[in-house]
Parts: structure tokens; C-alpha cells; sequence
């Protein structure tokens, strides 16, 4: 408990010392603009709830998945990783650890995203479900951590990862349903988007922000939560099997 | 003709370093595929607003943000030729650096231009983007002439970026969302007020979709014509602030001593 | 295993494929081939050889961060491969150089972080933190970001994540790399002090003349294997066995007559009129004086073969220094 504490707050000084690190957080106001700006000029006040979400879901997800797949990268770069290893705390604790930090903050840019159109557009968007809107954000950051787990022991293995860290943006913006409702997308696509707890938590916020009953909240937490929970285990088997390999092959240190 | 050479060989440098980072199926793959999903993210918000014009309107826009996108890396590979170590030499060598910075970051040119058109082409075809001949055809030089301006933009992004190497990524993802937002991309320029208009009309990109936008839309080759000429001239600007800015920057680093080797 | 052993290795085996790219096969290199040695508890025990001939791979392996191919290795009794988790609390691990920091945070940053990683409360961590930085003399930049310490402070900061979790064993690989000689010198004390403390040191080197001040006993290894294991002085009269004499302005004749002294293995002249005499026993060495002095020889001194020249004549000369 205490290796997944410290981590934790480790992560959350390394990004206070290196600013870099909230890149994605401190754009989210520029796509707050976009998307409003799009949906007031086409006269559609009522689109709002989405123009809002998106740019936190974007922010939430781009900046879990840049961050997750630099910790052990990053650590391995800086020689630490040995260090590391060598004491008595787990890899995937730490990792786990230093990923829920910056999920946490990336949670932030609900908060940004709220001001900017308040600010700059004059409209505030209503939150009719408060409780079921503020659990349904902790479930994701959850979801959202134990997914960035799942990228952080994939992105070591591939000497390309940072192209392919590309890949996973946009597209799952589109399968996660962020601003544009799954629903909208061909039929084909929709086994593929409810793989990933985007579209889940896009669409269960977009209920909450929406007056009248939300259809099956407590399924739907559940099934954001275990999609979470799942991809923690996945991210765990990866990094523990990565573990196994580099200190059978040496490759730890190599840069 | 020493300029020339310098820069041809600057410019066969970043194809080389370009090749070593990618592989072409993790082009296609990593890139390619973020670069089509993007302008389809924006394309169907055209139709949650259930309007096909818009969905055409967002796809032509995303089209050259993607374009402008890639030239604002220029911020990053301009960081990596400092760190790789050699900028005192480049400063210490008869030709002007500028030169070879200017060829070293190249190949976003054509990497711009085969994103933006595969995107154009591909998603345009999915959405049903109307694309009349002979005016498409015009659409590539058009497209061409955006990119090779905003590479200037690009290049005054990594003279600031050559200055605080750590921002780079800052810098670039800024400079494209700012773009994304107000040049007329997503919503028409004149959306905004008009202390945003003037900053947008500043920009080559926003000349350049408007010219596209024309083209497509079967207007007067004057009013293309129109477009194009402030799409260079504000392109030309900024390649002559970019110039300058680094020149500035050689002269105050040679003065501090700020530059290291390795 | 013995009790008093704090590290047992048996027949050490590392091997590497290494491959360069996927059109080449890959090669495979023996990083350690056979390798045993045994450290007594608290002893100081200094590992030396040339650069790739297998130290870092034996520190990594016993610190488990790497796996061997095959044999065995146990710290204080515990197997490093099945028992990794057991041993990781009781080690300490010191690399040298540049990396195996986080630049951009300070030292205290870095060294509460590692605390908390050796599962020390918040209130230890402090304790602990603060102590390791005042004892190495890091207090006043404690604070800083690392990425402006010296290559001396640097290595301190290693050496005090080292130690933050109150280790049994200490691996330091290396640790004095690009320090200048006075800091060398301050940091060899302070490996004294930890061993007075109790505890065990393994110490890789290919500093000689570290080897020989800090170090109980130096294993020589070479192209991963053990080459021999002795204190330092006794590596050195291993080769000659007994003390050489050095003259200055000794006539011809008499060299010729100390020459054929039975006893004397080898003389050599300089061209500057200066010999140097090598015995090959005790006896012969009184002898040798005796006939110097006799002769009226004054200028003499005699000496043990340093640890490089032994090294060099067990290795042959391979350029020790980087």
C-alpha cells in the first residue's frame, strides 16, 4: 500500500517540477472552444453537454495514455528502473501508482472545461444528476487508470510505441463515443466500442448532464468499473511478464 | 550554390533520421490511421448535427489541420538537432545554420502533404464529399502551397522552442489547437470577434482553406486567386520572422556561450 | 550455506544474445562463465577487472535485477532467483555515473521516494532522509534538483538511496567513476565507516589502487571468469613473492656479481644506470643487500609489486584505465 501512496505522490511532484507533463490538460480549453464553437454556430444550445464533455474525456484519456507509456520508459531512460527493481516494492504497484496520479489531475479538465464555457461563450451547463455525475467521474478515472495500466506494460515492449501511441487517440475518441454518441456510428463498429469503458462514461456523463431518469446507472457504473478493474489485471500480467523477460534477457537498461 | 547544397543535404539528413524513426506499416498504422480518425472525429459531429453541408465543411477544414498539424512538429525536430549535439559546429560552419535547420526538419513537407491528401481523399470518399472536376485537381497545389507556408510558422515555432527545448511539445500541440480553433476550420472565421479574426488572418492556413473552400465550391479564379496570393504573403512572413528569430538566437548564444556540445 | 557468508556464488553463468538487427543471427556472449566466490559476512570485498569483463552483469545479478543462465548465487542465505523478494529489503544497490537518478526533483525528493519504497512510515522516511543527507554531506543542496549536483554529489545521492533502506549488503558498482581524486579519497572513508558499522561491502573497481586501500580481499576476474582471490597484498606477492630492490649508479660489476646470485630471478638494467633485482626468495634478498652495501652502493630501495602489476602480468597488458 504504502509503494502505491508514495508512487503516487512521487508522480504528482515529478509533474510539478516538469510541466510537460500536463500538456494535455492545459489544451483542454482550447478544445472546449472548438467543439462550442461548432455547436453554437450551428444553433444547436442543446449539443452543449456534449461540447463540454468531450474535451474532458479527450483530455482525460490523452493524457493517461502520454503519461502511462512514459513511466517505465521514462525510468529506464533515466537508469532508475534497476533501482528500482531492486527494492522490495512491485513494479506494477509503482506504476499503478504513478498512473492514478495523473489521472487524477487529468479529472481537472472537467473543471476546465466547465469554466471555459462559462467564461467564454456565457453558458453554464447544468448538472441535473450531481451525485450520480460525480460518482460516474470517479468510476472513470478509475476505468481510465486501470486502462493506462494496460498501456503502460505494452508500450516498453515495442521500440515503436511512440508512433504508436499516436493511433490511440483519435480513433478511440471516435470509438469511445466522445462527442458523437456510439449509437450515431454504423453497427458494425459497436462491439468494438464497448470493449473500452470510453463509451460507457461518455454516454452514462452525457445522461447525468441530462434532465430525466438515467436509464440503469448502477449496470452501468458496474460495467465501466469492471472494464476498468479488467484492464488492471491485463496491465498487471504485462507488466509482471515484462518484469520476468527483461531480467531474463537483460535488456533492462538498455535505452 | 553552397546554399543549395547545404540545403540539400540538410534535407536528405531529416529524410534519413525521418526513416529510422518509422517503419512504413508503423507509418500507416501508427500515423496514418490517428491521421484519418481525426478528420472523421470531426466529420461526424456533422452529423450529430445532421447536416451534410457541415460534415463537408468540417472534413475540408480538419483536411488542412492535420497539414498545419504536422508543419508545427518542426517545433520538436528542431529541439532534437540541439540536443543531438551539433548546433556549436553548425554555429562554427561557414554556412548560415539556419539553413540546415531549415532542411533538417523537411520531410514534415511531404509528410504534411501525403497526410492531408490521404485524409482528404479517403474520408472525403466515405462522407460523401463532393469533389468536382476538374476543381479537385486544384485542390493539391492549393493544399501544397498551405503546407510549404505554414513549414514557416513551423520554423518560427522552433526558433522559440530552440530556446526552451522542454516546451517543444507544448509549442506544437498550442500552435495546432489554436489553429484548429479559430482559423476557420471547424466554424467560419468570422464566428469570432474580431480581435481573434485578425489573429487568425494572420496565419497562411487560414488563407490557404479558404482558397481550398473556393476551389470546391466552384468560385471566381480571382477570388481563389485572391486567397492564394495572401496565403504566400502571410507565408512569407513568417519565414522572414523565422529568420530572424533565429539569427537572433545564434547571435545572443554565441555572445552567453549557451550552447552545448552532446 | 554457512552462516557467516554473506554472499555464496557457485558456478555463475550469465549468458547474452545480443541482436543487432533482424537480418544479422545473433551472437551470443558469455558475460559470466563459471564464476564463484564467497564473501564472509562484514567483510569488504572488492571485485577487479578491465571494463566488460563481467562485474556490472555479477553485481546485477546479485542485487536481482538480473537473472544467471545457470549456478547458483544466495545473499545472507537467501537464493536470488527464488527468493528475490526476501533478499531485495536486506540490499543495497550503487551504481556510478550519470543516470539512475530523477534529475528534475531534488535529492531529498529522490532519496523519500526510494524510502518509501523500502516501505518506511512517513516519519522514518524523514528521519532516515535527513540523516543519509547530512552524513554525506548533502544537506545544503538537498534541495536542489539533482540535474545541478556535481558528478561527486551525484554519486553521493547514489550512495544514500544506497543505503536508505539500512542494508545488510551494499553493491556499489563502480561508484567512484569521474569523482576527483580528493572525493574518492572522502568516499572511501565513508565505505570504511559503513563496514565498522557492520556491514558487508562488494565493491567492483578497476581502480587498483581503490582496490588495495578500501578492500579486505579482491577477486581478479577476467572475460567473466575468476582469475584468483586474495587480499591485495597477497595478490602482489603472489607473482614475485618476495621484495624487489631498486639501485641507482650500481657499478656494472657488481651487477653482474648480484646477477649470479643464486636466488635472483631477474635483473633488469636501465639505461639510466639504475636496476631493478627480483628474488624469488627471502633468503636471497639479505643476501643481494648484504653485497650491495658491501659494495658501496647506497642508493637502494626495495618494494612489493603494486596490484596492477600483478593484474597486468596475470591478464597481460590490456589498458586497465578507461
Amino acid at each position: 500500500m504504502s509503494a502505491f501512496i508514495a508512487a503516487f505522490r512521487f508522480q504528482l511532484q515529478l509533474i510539478r517540477n516538469d510541466l510537460d507533463y500536463l500538456l494535455d490538460i492545459a489544451t483542454a480549453p482550447v478544445y472546449t472552444v472548438i467543439f462550442l464553437s461548432i455547436v453554437e454556430h450551428a444553433g444547436r444550445p442543446d449539443l452543449a453537454v456534449h461540447a463540454v464533455l468531450a474535451p474532458a474525456l479527450i483530455t482525460l484519456w490523452w493524457q493517461s495514455l502520454s503519461t502511462s507509456g512514459e513511466v517505465i520508459d521514462s525510468d529506464r531512460w533515466y537508469g532508475v528502473l534497476e533501482p528500482l527493481v531492486a527494492t522490495p516494492a512491485s513494479l506494477y504497484t509503482v506504476v499503478l501508482g504513478r498512473i492514478s496520479g495523473v489521472t487524477m489531475l487529468s479529472l481537472f479538465a472537467f473543471v476546465e472545461s466547465w469554466v471555459t464555457a462559462r467564461i467564454l461563450f456565457g453558458i453554464t451547463v447544468p448538472v441535473p444528476h450531481p451525485w450520480l455525475f460525480a460518482v460516474a467521474i470517479v468510476v472513470t478515472g478509475f476505468a481510465m487508470s486501470g486502462t493506462a495500466a494496460v498501456m503502460a506494460g505494452l508500450f516498453v515492449r515495442t521500440r515503436t510505441a511512440r508512433t504508436f501511441q499516436n493511433s490511440l487517440s483519435y480513433p478511440f475518441f471516435v470509438l469511445g463515443g466522445v462527442i458523437v454518441p456510439v449509437a450515431l456510428l454504423p453497427d458494425w463498429i459497436e462491439p468494438l466500442t464497448r470493449v473500452v469503458f470510453l463509451s460507457w462514461s461518455a454516454d452514462l456523463l452525457r445522461d447525468t448532464l441530462t434532465t430525466g431518469p438515467v436509464v440503469d446507472p448502477t449496470v452501468r457504473l458496474g460495467i465501466i468499473f469492471a472494464l476498468g478493474a479488467v484492464g488492471a489485471l491485463i496491465g498487471r500480467k504485462l507488466i509482471d511478464a515484462l518484469l520476468d523477460r527483461v531480467r531474463a534477457l537483460g535488456t533492462l537498461s538498455e535505452v | 550554390m553552397q546554399t543549395i547544397r547545404v540545403l540539400r543535404y540538410s534535407i536528405i539528413n531529416s529524410f534519413q533520421d525521418f526513416s529510422s524513426m518509422f517503419t512504413i506499416k508503423a507509418y500507416l498504422t501508427g500515423w496514418l490511421l490517428r491521421v484519418l480518425a481525426q478528420v472523421t472525429f470531426f466529420a461526424l459531429i456533422g452529423s450529430l448535427l445532421g447536416s451534410e453541408e457541415k460534415t463537408h465543411f468540417l472534413i475540408v477544414g480538419n483536411v488542412v489541420a492535420v497539414g498545419a498539424m504536422v508543419c508545427h512538429s518542426v517545433s520538436a525536430s528542431t529541439v532534437w538537432e540541439r540536443w543531438s549535439g551539433t548546433l556549436p559546429l553548425l554555429f562554427s560552419a561557414p554556412s548560415r545554420p539556419l539553413i540546415v535547420l531549415m532542411g533538417r526538419s523537411f520531410n514534415w513537407v511531404p509528410d504534411a502533404m501525403f497526410s492531408a491528401t490521404g485524409a482528404f481523399l479517403i474520408v472525403g470518399t466515405i462522407f460523401g464529399l463532393p469533389m468536382p472536376l476538374p476543381e479537385v485537381l486544384w485542390v493539391f497545389p492549393l493544399l501544397l502551397v498551405t503546407i510549404v507556408t505554414t513549414y514557416g510558422v513551423g520554423l518560427f515555432l522552433g526558433s522559440i522552442s530552440i530556446r526552451a527545448p522542454e516546451s517543444r511539445n507544448f509549442i506544437s500541440r498550442i500552435a495546432t489547437t489554436v489553429t484548429m480553433a479559430i482559423a476557420g476550420v471547424n466554424v467560419p472565421v468570422d464566428f469570432f470577434p474580431s480581435a481573434v479574426q485578425s489573429a487568425a488572418y494572420s496565419l497562411p492556413a487560414t488563407h490557404g482553406l479558404l482558397a481550398i473552400r473556393a476551389v470546391l465550391a466552384g468560385s471566381t479564379p480571382s477570388t481563389v486567386m485572391g486567397h492564394l496570393i495572401a496565403t504566400v504573403l502571410t507565408g512569407a512572413g513568417w519565414y522572414l520572422v523565422a529568420i530572424a528569430s533565429f539569427r537572433l538566437f545564434e547571435a545572443t548564444s554565441r555572445r552567453t556561450g549557451s550552447l552545448e556540445f552532446g | 550455506m554457512s552462516d557467516d557468508l554473506a554472499v555464496q556464488v557457485r558456478d555463475l553463468v550469465r549468458v547474452f544474445d545480443t541482436r543487432k538487427s533482424f537480418r544479422k543471427p545473433s551472437t551470443r556472449i558469455s558475460a559470466l562463465d563459471g564464476v564463484s566466490l564467497e564473501l564472509s559476512a562484514g567483510e569488504v570485498h572488492g571485485l577487479l577487472g578491465p571494463n566488460g569483463a563481467g562485474k556490472t552483469t555479477l553485481v546485477k545479478i546479485l542485487s536481482t535485477v538480473l537473472l544467471p543462465t545457470s549456478g547458483s548465487a544466495h545473499v545472507l542465505g537467501l537464493d536470488v532467483v527464488s527468493q528475490a523478494k526476501r533478499v531485495r529489503p536486506l540490499i543495497g544497490l550503487v551504481f556510478g555515473g550519470e543516470r539512475g537518478l530523477y534529475p528534475r526533483i531534488t535529492g531529498r525528493q529522490n532519496l523519500r521516494y526510494f524510502a518509501a519504497l523500502y516501505k518506511m512510515s512517513d516519519i522514518d522516511a524523514k528521519k532516515r532522509t535527513d540523516a543519509l543527507l547530512e552524513r554525506l554531506g548533502l544537506q545544503e543542496r538537498a534541495d536542489d534538483r539533482v540535474e545541478s549536483y556535481s558528478r561527486g554529489m551525484k554519486q553521493r545521492l547514489h550512495l544514500a538511496r544506497g543505503l536508505v533502506g539500512d542494508p545488510k549488503v551494499l553493491f556499489l558498482d563502480e561508484p567512484t567513476t569521474g569523482m576527483d581524486p580528493l572525493a574518492a579519497l572522502d568516499f572511501r572513508n565513508l565505505i570504511r565507516e559503513l563496514n565498522d558499522e557492520g556491514r558487508t561491502i562488494f565493491l567492483t573497481t578497476h581502480d587498483m589502487t581503490e582496490a588495495e586501500s578500501v578492500c579486505e580481499r579482491v577477486t581478479l576476474i577476467d572475460r567473466g571468469q575468476v582469475l584468483a582471490t586474495e587480499s591485495p597484498r597477497t595478490l602482489a606477492t603472489w607473482i614475485t613473492r618476495f621484495e624487489r630492490i631498486d639501485v641507482q649508479s650500481a657499478g656494472q660489476d657488481v651487477l653482474n656479481t648480484v646477477e649470479r646470485l643464486p636466488g635472483v630471478s631477474k635483473l633488469i638494467r636501465r639505461d639510466d644506470g639504475s636496476a631493478r633485482i627480483e628474488t624469488s626468495n627471502k633468503d636471497a634478498m639479505g643476501e643481494v643487500m648484504r653485497l650491495l652495501v658491501e659494495s658501496g652502493v647506497t642508493s637502494i630501495s626495495t618494494s612489493l609489486p603494486s596490484l596492477e602489476e600483478v593484474y597486468v602480468s596475470l591478464v597481460g597488458d590490456r589498458g586497465l584505465t578507461l
